[in-house]
C-alpha cells in the first residue's frame, strides 16, 4: 500500500532547522492495521503528512499504491488522494455548518457520484456506526465520542484504500477511546488499510503492528499478536 | 459539488456567524447603494438632453463678440437669426424659444400668475418630440395656439380636458389650448408650462411697436431668443461653421446697421454666431443667460472619483470582513482539501458565496436607493424616480456592474482560502505575512484620514455658511417681506398702497424695480466730465421709502430730493462699490450720463448726491456690483413693494397684508417672500454642497467603521496566541486590550495626523472661492478630528474587547 525509502524531512525557519524524519523506511501492506507510536516530536505528524500526500519528503522515496510521489505535482497528489485516503483527526474537525449527514457526505461530493449513490453510501455508514438517530444534528450538539464516530464514518464512507488517523483518541476519555479504536479495527476488517498515529501505547496495542518512532528514527517495527486473537 | 450545497452551507455559515455576516452584508449593501446613487447622479448629469429622438443632430446657436467695452458671450441670440439660419444648407429645422415674462393667465374660472410662459416656433414639437397627452401637434400651427404641460393642465383644469379652452394674458392676447404635452424631463435644460405660438408674439409686437420688446423683430443686438437647429445627418458643428462663414457678410451688414442706430462707432461691435450640441449645454456651456444654470463638469469628475473610491472601499471592506475571522473557516477549508476538494472547487465555492452576498446586498441596496431617492433628489436638486431609473436601458448593466463588485471582492477571499495548506490550516492558526498586516493597517489609516478630511470640510462648510448668513448684507432681513406686484392691476395697486399705510403693524414700505434676489440689469453710463470712459452700472429704480423698508443705510451725502428732478436731469444715489469704482466722495460733485440716447439732445444726466451701503443682491459670495439708484414714482414700472413691520409684528402684519391684498388688489394669491428667505436663497448652493459633503462624510464614516471593526477583529486574531499567554500570566483585561490594539491605535493616529494638512489645504482651497470667509481657527480641525479619533477608538476597543472575551472564555 505505502512504502518509504530513506525518507528525510526537516522543518526550517530563517534561523533553525529541525529534523523530523531521518532515513525512515517503512512498508505497509494492503489491509494492514498499523500503529505509528511515539512521543511528541518523534516525527509522527511529519510522517502523517507525507503518508497523507500532503507534503513531500526532502529526500528519499515514497510509494503509494505503486506510484512514487516525490515527482508528483500537488494537483496530481490531490487527485491520488481523492477517494483513496480517509483522514481522522484528534480534534475531529467536523464542519460546524454541516449536519452529521452532510459531514459524512462531504468526501462523496468530490467523487462525481450521483445523489442516489451518495445517499446509499451515507445511509450504509450511518447504519454501520449507529449514527442514524443523530444524522440531522450539528457537530456542536454532539459529545466527543459521537463527533469522532462521525469523523470515522466520514473517513470510511467512500471505502478508501488507506485510512490515516492522527491521535484519534487524544481529545476523548479512555473508554470512548477504546470505542474509537474498536471502530478502527472494524474498518480494517472490511479490507481498509488503517494507520493510527498515537502517543498512547494502549491504543497502539490494538493494532496488528506497531512502528515506534523516536527523534525521527524508526526504533522498532514489530508485528504483535492482537489481544483479540 | 452542487451549487445548492454551497448555498446551503453559506446560509448556515451566515447564521452561525451572524454578527459578522450581517456586518459584511450591511457594509456591502451600503457600498452598493451609495455607488448606485452616485452612478445614478453621474448618469443623470451625462444624460441631459439626450432623450430627444434626434438629439445627436440638435444644436443651439449662441452669440459671442464685442459690444463696445463689453464682451458678448450669450446663450441667447437675436430673434432674426432664425430666419437666416433656416436658409442655410444642411439645416433641417430651426426653432426659436423666448422665455416670456411673468404674467397673469386668465381663463374660465382660472386666474393665475405664471412664470414659465414661453413663445416657441410652430415647429418646436417637430424638434423636441415631447409626447402629446391630448390634442394634436399639427394644430399648434394656428397663430393663437398654445400648448400646456401635463402638470399645468392638472394644476389649472384638474381632470377636465383643456383642449379648446381659451386663455388670456395681460396684454389682451387670447390663446386656444390645442395640446397637452408631457412635462419636460428633469434632465433637460429646457422646461416650460406654457408654449404659445411664436406668431402670436410677432403679431402683437408688430401691432404694439411701443413695447420695448418690439425691437427684437429687426434688431440684431437684441439678444433675447434661444435658437435651436436640427442639422441634416452628417452635418456636424465644424461643417456648419463653414456654411455659416459664407453667410457672414450678410450677417455683418445687418448687425452693423442695427448697431448704428444705437452707437456712433460701428467699428467697436462684432457679433458672431456659433453652435453647440444640445447635450453639451448642461455640462459644458460657459455662456451667460442660460435658461437653466449649467452644472460644472467638475462635479461629474468629482463624483466619478467618489464612485471609484466608494467601490474600492466597499470591496476592501468585504475582503477585510470576510478574512478578519478567517481562522474560523480554516478548518473547513482544510477538511475539504483533505477529502479531495481541489483549489478550483474551493475558489468556485467562495465565489458562489460572494455572488450570493452580492445578490442579497444588491437587493438590499435597491431598497435603500428607493428609500433614499427622495432625500437624494432634494439634496442634489435633481429629479430621478426609481421607476424612471429602473426603466433605463443601462440599468441592467448597472446591476451587473454592482454584482461584479461583489464577485471581484469575493475573488480575494476565494484565492486566499483555497491557497491555504491543509496541514497548516487544520490547526486553525492564522498565517498571515507581516506585510499583509501592515497593508491592512495602512488601508485603515487611509480610510480614517479621508473620513476625517471630509468631516473637517463639512464642519468648515457649516461654519462658512453660518458666517455668510450672519454677515452684513447691506439690508436688514428681519421683519420684512417683499410683495410681487406683477399680478396687480394699476388702479388696484394705488389703492393697495394707500391702504397699506393704515396697517398698524407697518413700520416702512417702499417700492423698487429690483429687490435682493434679483440681478439688476446693467446700464452704460459715462462721466459727464470724462466722456471717453463708459461705465456699466446696475440700475435700480426706487421710491422714497425703499431704503428704509430694506433697512439700508445712507453712508454719505443725502437722499434724493425728488423736487429737483426734471426730464433731463435727476438726482441719484450710488452704492459704496460704485463710489469706490468712481472715486466718489460726498464732498465731490459728480454727474453721470446715460449712454445710448436716441440723439445728443436726448441725454439724461444724473447728479450723485449720496452713497448707500452695498445692498447684496446675490449674496456676499459675489462681489458687490457698482449700482446706481434712481428715484421713480411711476408705479407701472415698479415690480416690488418692500414692507417692514414693527418689531415682533411680522406674523400679524403678513396676515393683515394678505387680507388687504385680497380686498383691494386681486383675488389671486399674494406673491409674498420673506427677506430672510431671500437671503437664505443666496446660499442655497453652498448649503447643498455642505449637505453633500456631510452626507459623504457620514457614508465614509460608516464604511470606515466597518473597516475599523474588521481591523480590530483581525488584530486580535493575529495576536491571539500572545494574548492567551498574557492572559495565563494574569495580565489585566485592559492590558490585553491595549496589547491587541496597539498597532491599530497607531494606524488610526497616522490617518488622523495625515488628515490635518490635507484637510487644511482643501478647506482653504474651497474658501478661496469666497470674497469673505470665517477665520479658520484650530477648533475647526480639533472638533471633527477628535470626534473621528474617539469614534475609531470606541469601535476598535468595543470590537477587540468582544473578540478577546470570546477567544478567552469560549
Amino acid at each position: 500500500m505505502i512504502h518509504t525509502r530513506n525518507l528525510v524531512k526537516s522543518y526550517r525557519n530563517k534561523l533553525v532547522e529541525t529534523p523530523a524524519l531521518i532515513n525512515v523506511n517503512i512498508d505497509i501492506g494492503d489491509g494492514e492495521f498499523v500503529a505509528v507510536a511515539g512521543h511528541s516530536g518523534s516525527g509522527k505528524t511529519a510522517l502523517f503528512n507525507i503518508m497523507g500526500l500532503m507534503e513531500l519528503p526532502d529526500a528519499g522515496e515514497v510509494y503509494f499504491m505503486g506510484r512514487e510521489l516525490s515527482s508528483l505535482s500537488e494537483k496530481a497528489r490531490e487527485k491520488l488522494r481523492r477517494g483513496n485516503i480517509g483522514y481522522v483527526f484528534r480534534q475531529f474537525n467536523l464542519i460546524d455548518e454541516m449536519s452529521v449527514w452532510e459531514n459524512i457526505e462531504l468526501p462523496l461530493l468530490y467523487l462525481k457520484l450521483s445523489r442516489k449513490e451518495r445517499r446509499l453510501m451515507v445511509e450504509e455508514a450511518l447504519a454501520q456506526f449507529q449514527l442514524g438517530h443523530i444524522q440531522k444534528y450539528y457537530p456542536q450538539q454532539l459529545t466527543g465520542l459521537q463527533q469522532q464516530t462521525v469523523s470515522l464514518a466520514r473517513a470510511s464512507v467512500f471505502k478508501p484504500a488507506l485510512l490515516l488517523a492522527d491521535e484519534p483518541t487524544g481529545d476523548i476519555n479512555s473508554s470512548a477511546g477504546n470505542v474509537v479504536m474498536d471502530f478502527l479495527s472494524e474498518i480494517n476488517d472490511r479490507g481498509i488499510t488503517v494507520v493510527v498515529f498515537t502517543n498512547l501505547m494502549q491504543d497502539a496495542h490494538k493494532a496488528q503492528r506497531i512502528i515506534q518512532l523516536h527523534d525521527g528514527h524508526v526504533v522498532t517495527d514489530a508485528a504483535q499478536i492482537s489481544a483479540n486473537q | 459539488m452542487p451549487i445548492l450545497t454551497f448555498i446551503r452551507t453559506f446560509f448556515r455559515n451566515f447564521i452561525l456567524n451572524r454578527a459578522y455576516s450581517l456586518l459584511t452584508l450591511i457594509a456591502l449593501s451600503i457600498g452598493i447603494a451609495v455607488s448606485l446613487l452616485v452612478l445614478i447622479y453621474v448618469y443623470y448629469e451625462l444624460s441631459y438632453d439626450r432623450n430627444w429622438s434626434d438629439s445627436g443632430n440638435i444644436y443651439r446657436a449662441y452669440s459671442f463678440g464685442d459690444l463696445g467695452d463689453d464682451k458678448i458671450n450669450s446663450a441667447s441670440t437675436p430673434s432674426v437669426l432664425g430666419t437666416v439660419l433656416a436658409r442655410q444648407e444642411g439645416v433641417e429645422e430651426v426653432t426659436r424659444v423666448i422665455p416670456g415674462t411673468r404674467k397673469v393667465v386668465r381663463g374660465e374660472g382660472i386666474k393665475s400668475m405664471e412664470s414659465s410662459f414661453f413663445y416657441v416656433d410652430s415647429n418646436f414639437f417637430e424638434v423636441f418630440d415631447l409626447p402629446f397627452v391630448s390634442g394634436n401637434k399639427d394644430d399648434f400651427k394656428r397663430p393663437d395656439a398654445i400648448v400646456i404641460s401635463l402638470s399645468t393642465s392638472q394644476r389649472l383644469f384638474g381632470e377636465r380636458n383643456p383642449i379648446g379652452e381659451t386663455l388670456g394674458t395681460q396684454l389682451g392676447v387670447e390663446y386656444v389650448i390645442v395640446g397637452v404635452v408631457g412635462d419636460f424631463p428633469g434632465n433637460s435644460h429646457l422646461s416650460f408650462d406654457f408654449a404659445a405660438n411664436w406668431c402670436s408674439l410677432e403679431l402683437l409686437l408688430r401691432r404694439r411697436r411701443d413695447l420695448p420688446q418690439a425691437a427684437m423683430l429687426d434688431n440684431w443686438l437684441y439678444l433675447n431668443t434661444y435658437t435651436y437647429l436640427k442639422l441634416a445627418e452628417g452635418v456636424g458643428e465644424e461643417a456648419f461653421d463653414k456654411l455659416l462663414a459664407e453667410a457672414r457678410h450678410k450677417l455683418d451688414s445687418s448687425i452693423v446697421s442695427s448697431y448704428i442706430s444705437q452707437q456712433e462707432d460701428p467699428g467697436r461691435v462684432s457679433l458672431n454666431i456659433g453652435i453647440q450640441p444640445i447635450h453639451d449645454i448642461h455640462l459644458f456651456s460657459e455662456l451667460e443667460n442660460e435658461l437653466k444654470p449649467p452644472t460644472s463638469p467638475l462635479y461629474v469628475k468629482v463624483f466619478t472619483i467618489i464612485l471609484l473610491f466608494v467601490l474600492l472601499m466597499t470591496a476592501l471592506n468585504f475582503i477585510n470582513l470576510t478574512t478578519a475571522k478567517a481562522s474560523r473557516r480554516y478548518k473547513e477549508v482544510a477538511v475539504r482539501k483533505y477529502f479531495g476538494a481541489g483549489r478550483r472547487k474551493l475558489i468556485y465555492q467562495f465565489l458562489i458565496e460572494a455572488i450570493v452576498y452580492s445578490l442579497i446586498a444588491t437587493f438590499v441596496a435597491l431598497v435603500m436607493v428607493e428609500l433614499l431617492l427622495p432625500a437624494f433628489n432634494r439634496v442634489f436638486d435633481i429629479e430621478i424616480s426609481s421607476a424612471g431609473f429602473i426603466k433605463q436601458p443601462d440599468t441592467i448593466w448597472i446591476l451587473v456592474l454592482t454584482m461584479l463588485l461583489g464577485i471581484t471582492a469575493g475573488a480575494y477571499p476565494a484565492v486566499f482560502f483555497s491557497g491555504l495548506k491543509p496541514q497548516v490550516a487544520i490547526k486553525g492558526s492564522m498565517k498571515v505575512k507581516r506585510w499583509g498586516v501592515v497593508l491592512r493597517g495602512l488601508l485603515v489609516s487611509f480610510q480614517v484620514g479621508l473620513t476625517a478630511c471630509l468631516l473637517v470640510l463639512s464642519f468648515g462648510m457649516y461654519k462658512q455658511l453660518a458666517f455668510l448668513r450672519s454677515a452684513e448684507h447691506g439690508f436688514n432681513s428681519d421683519n420684512a417681506v417683499v410683495v410681487d406686484l406683477d399680478s396687480s392691476e394699476e388702479d388696484a395697486l394705488e389703492q393697495f398702497v394707500v391702504k397699506l399705510e393704515s396697517l398698524e403693524e407697518l413700520a416702512f414700505y417702499g417700492r423698487g424695480v429690483y429687490v435682493p434676489g434679483d440681478d439688476p440689469g446693467l446700464v452704460s453710463f459715462r462721466r459727464s466730465d470724462d466722456s471717453t470712459q463708459v461705465l456699466l452700472l446696475a440700475m435700480n429704480h426706487i421710491d422714497e421709502g425703499y431704503l428704509d423698508a430694506l433697512g439700508a443705510e445712507l453712508q454719505a451725502g443725502r437722499r434724493i430730493d425728488a423736487a429737483k428732478n426734471n426730464e433731463f436731469r435727476q438726482e441719484a444715489l450710488i452704492n459704496e462699490a460704485a463710489a469706490d469704482f468712481l472715486g466718489f466722495s460726498a464732498k465731490d460733485t459728480m454727474s453721470l450720463e446715460l449712454v445710448g440716447g436716441r440723439s445728443s439732445d436726448d441725454i439724461q444726466v444724473f447728479d450723485i448726491v449720496g452713497v448707500v451701503a452695498n445692498i447684496s443682491h446675490t449674496g456676499i459670495k459675489n462681489s458687490d456690483r457698482p449700482m446706481i439708484f434712481l428715484y421713480d414714482d411711476n408705479t407701472q414700472d415698479v415690480r416690488y413693494v418692500v414692507i417692514r413691520f414693527k418689531e415682533g409684528m411680522s406674523a400679524s402684519g403678513v396676515e393683515a397684508l394678505t387680507l388687504l391684498w385680497g380686498n383691494t388688489v386681486s383675488d389671486m394669491h399674494i406673491e409674498l417672500s420673506y427677506l430672510n428667505e431671500i437671503k437664505e436663497g443666496f446660499y442655497k448652493d453652498d448649503k447643498r454642497f455642505s449637505q453633500i459633503s456631510l452626507m459623504f462624510g457620514l457614508v465614509a464614516l460608516l464604511l470606515t467603521a466597518f473597516s475599523i471593526i474588521s481591523m480590530a477583529a483581525f488584530e486580535v486574531q493575529y495576536y491571539r496566541k500572545n494574548i492567551f499567554i498574557r492572559s495565563i500570566m494574569a495580565a489585566p483585561f485592559r492590558n490585553l486590550l491595549l496589547y491587541g490594539l496597539r498597532n491599530f491605535c497607531l494606524y488610526v493616529a497616522l490617518g488622523i495626523a495625515a488628515a490635518i494638512p490635507v484637510s487644511d489645504f482643501l478647506l482653504h482651497l474651497w474658501l478661496d472661492d469666497y470674497l469673505k470667509s470665517f477665520n479658520v481657527s484650530l477648533y475647526v480641525f480639533i472638533i471633527p478630528l477628535a470626534s473621528m479619533l474617539l469614534i475609531s477608538l470606541f469601535a476598535g476597543f468595543l470590537t477587540a474587547s468582544r473578540e478577546i472575551k470570546r477567544e478567552l472564555y469560549s
